[in-house]
């Protein structure tokens, strides 16, 4: 009797062991009705007693956005931005052991996130020291988007409108200068460039790879519904930005990718994260338009959570149980 | 000379031959062909005397038509005598049963009478004619005209529309067939009543078998058997009587269950398993039931497994089918919650409670177990000190609120 168990365990493990490197049986048996990130979850910290008493008795209004900001020079920050509906927003500052190192307030929304010129992380418009996280109170950014980088000469704001006269084009607007950043966006330079003629394209990501140079732009055509991103180089902002920045000869830039939502992107060494078409799935691409990973985070929301740059972790916030996760991306 | 001699012959010959088809014809088309045929005086039911000659009329045409239809006639002096031996009045001869007991005591095969009465001048008719061996009506008229010139019509029309319809019915047939001499049951089922349609309860199965008692089955007829044995569950069985000495073994019959233990994999949650009891209010119909399914999440990579505990009551029933159903339907709903903890430092167990909306189960039920795959709805409630999970439906598909569920149950 022993030695059949004893033959049973020994064929039955290598085939465990063989069936989890399959893709299919990982797949099956990797789906949970709970966040992925339960499991891969390295760190944690509990925000609860924080939120509370910021909520007070306003529980079903609120949001909140987590945001990963890092510099050329390595130093990195992990910001959870919780916002009540009536007003107002706290702006914690984590270390990326999820240590809460400080926090700050501030009477209006604002989703900013960047490194600025100075050197200075900028969130929500508060600056916060790159390397001790300790907050510089605020900073009139008079930016109002959430699409900004600094290339170190400017501190930049990328918006895209549609020209409805009749060229009819995507156009990409770049606010920039020190701030506060000059209002109207034409002064003191003009910066307009065109995504494409004859298509509705949007702006609805950015990521800057400080260390390397360059600025991803995800643009979703909003009548075709696919995502294309383009490679540009942050020395060419904003006035040597060629037009039409989907044009081949322009800049790189990856063929339509279809499946995925208008919901969500985030740019990391290890590919392109975006949210695929079906709840709380993302997918990593790269600028081949090629999937390299489909996975699942368990969230839907398109800033409950955000990458590191070099794609090892992800940060999500749980608003029911109001706590702040690191996860491993296993990309 | 010769030709003249021979024309009369040819003539005479061929008026006969004319004559003879003719009648040949006109016998061989006639429904009433020798039918001895018994017409009894057409009666006026009317409230006064005032129109009495119609009932010669009525007779009269009644007489010939039938009469050249090629019926016997039987004259009133044969049938007349036979009346008044059973001292019946001649007013009376209106009356089916009355006329064919007459008819019958003359030998007579149809009998035919009518009558009319008058009202306001509209005459009101009606004739019929009676099988007098079987006693049933084989044919009959009703008319309605006014009174004019028109009544001899419609008397003439009523004739001959009778006419076509008459004929004899015959006895019915006679049933001999073969009967079944003897019935034995044979059945696992030690003590179990059995009951026969209309007989009732005939014996029970002792030693293995009851033998029928002796009831004269036709051979291909049917016999329903209804099996009857406390903690079972009723059966019927129908079985067809080929031969004269019948062996029937009899279907076990089905134990009521009153628990039954689950055990299932969840999609989704396939690293584990449940267990579920299932208490019955009513045997394999109505239950109530507690499930504990244990899981473990895991992602096989950069992963630490995450312990989930699910933990629901649920109450339910049966659709459609029986209990001796192979295929079954159930719904249920109820309410849960799912314990969470895992090995992340300082974190507290998770309660996230949810309405298990509607689960749709399909069955496959075997006498001890059925096999079965069912749809699941969670509605995660949002609710608790301490929960992962957002207000809404709970899926492992991303999308959509159903998962699938397959199992195994002992009934016991």
């Amino acid at each position: 009797m022993v030695r059949r168990l004893l033959i049973f365990i020994l064929l039955f493990l290598p085939c465990v062991l063989c069936l989890t490197s399959c893709d299919l049986f990982v797949a099956v048996f990797s789906l949970s009705p709970f966040p992925a990130y339960l499991s891969q979850a390295v760190a944690s910290v509990d925000m609860r007693e924080e939120v509370e008493k910021f909520l007070g008795d306003e529980y079903d209004h609120w949001w909140s956005d987590v945001f990963f900001v890092a510099d050329a020079s390595g130093a990195q920050g992990v910001f959870l931005i919780v916002r009540k509906d009536s007003g107002g927003q706290w702006i914690y500052a984590f270390d990326t052991s999820l240590e809460l190192i400080s926090k700050d307030y501030m009477d209006y929304y604002s989703d900013l996130h960047l490194v600025d010129k100075s050197g200075i992380f900028v969130v929500g418009n508060i600056g916060f020291d790159p390397i001790t996280l300790a907050s510089y109170g605020w900073i009139d950014t008079n930016a109002g988007g959430r699409f900004a980088f600094s290339n170190g000469t400017y501190n930049m704001e990328l918006e895209s409108y549609f020209n409805t006269d009749p060229t009819e084009q995507s156009v990409l607007t770049v606010r920039y200068g020190d701030w506060p950043l000059p209002w109207p966006p034409d002064t003191p330079l003009p910066a307009e460039t065109t995504i494409r003629s004859g298509e509705k394209f949007w702006l609805r990501g950015l990521g800057y790879d400080a260390s390397l140079g360059l600025v991803y732009l995800f643009l979703f055509n909003e009548d075709s519904r696919y995502l294309q991103v383009v490679e540009t180089n942050s020395t060419e902002y904003p006035a040597s930005l060629k037009s039409e920045i989907l044009d081949p000869v322009n800049y790189i830039s990856s063929p339509p990718i279809y499946d995925v939502e208008d919901r969500y992107f985030c740019y990391t060494r290890k590919g392109f994260v975006g949210s695929a078409r079906r709840r709380g799935f993302y997918q990593l691409l790269n600028i081949e338009g090629e999937v390299l990973k489909r996975f699942y985070i368990g969230t839907d929301d398109d800033r409950g959570f955000d990458f590191d740059i070099d794609g090892e972790y992800y940060y999500v916030f749980n608003r029911s149980n109001f706590r702040l996760y690191k996860a491993n991306t296993g990309f | 000379m010769k030709y003249r001699g021979i024309a009369p012959t040819a003539a005479v010959a061929g008026v006969f031959l004319l004559i003879t088809t003719t009648l040949w014809t006109q016998e061989s088309n006639v429904p009433g062909k020798a039918f001895k045929t018994c017409i009894f005086p057409t009666a006026d039911l009317s409230t006064s005397d005032e129109y009495r000659e119609y009932q010669s009329i009525i007779s009269n045409q009644l007489r010939a038509e039938l009469r050249s239809a090629g019926f016997k006639i039987v004259p009133s002096e044969e049938w007349e005598p036979a009346r008044e031996r059973r001292g019946i009045d001649a007013g009376e001869l209106y009356q089916g049963n009355i006329a064919v007991e007459v008819a019958r005591q003359v030998d007579a095969e149809i009998a035919v009478v009518s009558f009319y009465s008058v009202e306001d001048r509209q005459l009101i008719l009606e004739i019929k004619c009676y099988d007098v061996a079987q006693n049933v009506l084989v044919s009959g008229v009703f008319k309605t005209a006014r009174i004019n010139l028109s009544v001899y019509t419609v008397i003439g029309e009523a004739v001959a529309e009778l006419i076509p319809g008459i004929r004899l019915i015959g006895p019915p047939p006679s049933i001999e067939s073969p009967v079944v001499e003897d019935i034995a049951l044979v059945s696992q089922d030690e003590g179990t009543e059995i009951y026969l349609g209309d007989e009732g309860f005939v014996g029970r199965i002792t030693n293995g078998q009851l033998r029928l008692p002796p009831i004269p089955f036709a051979i291909g007829s049917k016999i329903t058997i209804e099996k009857r044995k406390e903690d079972y569950h009723s059966g019927v069985e129908t079985i067809k009587l080929k031969e004269p000495e019948m062996l029937i073994k009899l279907k076990p019959l089905r134990k009521q269950a009153r628990t039954a233990t689950e055990l299932n994999w969840t999609l989704g949650q396939f690293m584990g398993f449940g267990l579920a009891q299932r208490f019955y209010f009513q045997p394999d119909s109505f239950f109530f039931s507690m499930e504990h399914y244990f899981y473990v999440q895991h992602n096989f990579s950069d992963s630490k497994p995450v312990f989930h505990h699910d933990i629901r009551a649920l109450v339910g029933g049966y659709l459609f089918t029986g209990p001796q159903a192979t295929m079954r339907l159930n719904l249920t709903t109820g309410f849960g919650m799912i314990m969470t903890y895992f090995w992340l430092a300082d974190q507290p167990m998770y309660a996230d409670f949810y309405w298990n909306v509607l689960n749709a189960s399909f069955e496959l039920n075997f006498r001890r177990f059925i096999l079965y795959v069912r749809s699941e709805q969670k509605y995660a409630l949002g609710s608790g000190s301490a929960h992962i999970l957002e207000k809404g439906w709970i899926s492992a598909f991303g999308e959509g609120p159903t998962t699938v569920t397959f199992g195994v149950a002992r009934k016991w």
